[in-house]
């Protein structure tokens, strides 16, 4: 699990650089995507220590989300595809974090 | 059944449909309602028990209400005005509607209205001093003094916390010390205690503790170790410093609501299966 956790982390990190080296997007925009961005990436921050992504069904989604950010890293480079490939490295994000919210302690 | 799409609201609901009777979710809209859709006889009604105009919606026609929607701690405690709204002035609406169709209303109340007894010699009894120690406790406190008063038909349960067989996160901070006295309830049995409460008419104008019973009681530290063992996790829990309002119980009064199904053990089998299924163990 800490090998494909610390491989997605690092290549939207690399996605992160190659945005901030390209001269297509404009500033505004710029700030946009990286800040999608950060926020997809943070997830994985957040919740490295969690227990769901020990299971197989977590590893699995850890697998699609380094995917996604594999395919994000692709757009990024050959220009195009980059909001459809940055949705879906969100809605990676967002099944992780949704799965994890639902498993906290139940208190009456 | 208010709070009818939670963990605890939603196995209600499946034990009230599999008896063949029928029932009404209510819930807030934004709430997972996954749990409750497409179980046969239960129909699902968003709203909020702080409305009244969507409670009297809500309980037309209804023989019973059990009343679960409340805001639970943590969030309890970051806003007091909110958690008096809902807790409080919520259960005085449903009261309200009861009030007008005769219906009988079964109170989820906590045993954290017994406030913090860890330097008490156990077990807690039913009759011990009701102490207000957060928001959440001086709610239902509160919530409980007004539906006695109100002369409804009305069982209340003072509910020890809920443990579920799922894989649950370790909180930042595990809420009670590790080495003080817990004792939990499995959900199902939780569960069956307010169904039991609704149908039996011995139970009629009490109270009940509703907790897991001898096997249950342990310290924090152990019940937090057995449960991850059995999951077949690895943790490094970090408990709480200081004592709260969890104890050991004298749930005798309450046992034939049918509260103490599961024991412990059993419970740690399915906890090991999961951990199985997960690809944990």
């Amino acid at each position: 699990m800490g090998e494909s956790l610390e491989t997605a982390k690092s290549t939207l990190e690399r996605v992160m650089e190659a945005l901030r080296g390209s001269s297509k997007a404009s500033e505004s925009e710029l700030r946009d995507l990286l800040t999608r961005l950060q926020a997809a990436r943070n997830t994985l921050i957040q919740n490295e220590r969690k227990i769901w992504l020990r299971t197989k069904a977590g590893k699995e989604m850890l697998s699609d989300y380094g995917e996604a950010s594999l395919k994000l890293l692709g757009a990024v480079e050959s220009g195009s595809g980059l909001e459809e490939a940055l949705t879906e490295v969100e809605v990676q994000a967002k099944r992780i974090s949704d799965e994890i919210r639902k498993r906290s302690m139940v208190v009456t | 059944m208010t709070g009818g799409a939670g963990r605890l609201g939603s196995e209600v609901v499946k034990q009230i449909a599999s008896r063949g009777d029928s029932a009404v979710a209510f819930d807030l809209p934004q709430v997972s309602w996954e749990a409750v859709k497409g179980v046969s006889g239960v129909d699902l009604l968003s709203g909020d028990v702080t409305d009244g105009k969507q409670v009297s919606e809500a309980t037309k026609g209804v023989d019973a209400v059990i009343h679960l929607a409340a805001l639970l701690p943590p969030r309890s405690e970051s806003n007091r005005e909110l958690t008096m709204r809902v807790n409080v002035k919520g259960t005085a609406k449903i009261v309200e509607s009861i009030g007008l169709t005769g219906a009988r209303l079964v109170f989820a109340s906590s045993v954290a209205t017994y406030g913090i007894t860890a330097i008490e010699e156990p077990p807690v009894l039913t009759s011990h001093p009701l102490q207000a120690h957060d928001c959440y406790s001086e709610s239902k406190i509160k919530a409980e003094r007004l539906i006695r008063d109100s002369g409804v038909d009305h069982v209340t349960l003072r509910i020890a916390p809920i443990a579920v067989a799922d894989l649950v996160e370790l909180p930042e901070t595990i809420p009670y010390r590790g080495d003080q006295r817990v004792e939990l309830i499995y959900v199902e049995d939780a569960a069956r205690a307010l169904l039991s409460a609704l149908y039996e008419s011995e139970a009629i104008g009490k109270t009940f503790i509703i907790a897991g019973g001898p096997t249950w009681r342990m310290t924090g530290a152990e019940y937090i170790q057995r449960f991850y063992d059995a999951l077949g996790v690895e943790v490094e829990p970090r408990f709480s410093d200081e004592y709260t309002a969890v104890d050991w119980y004298d749930t005798s009064q309450g046992l034939f609501l049918g509260c103490q199904g599961l024991n412990f053990n059993g419970f740690l089998g399915m906890l090991k299966a999961l951990g199985e299924q997960l690809g944990l163990r």
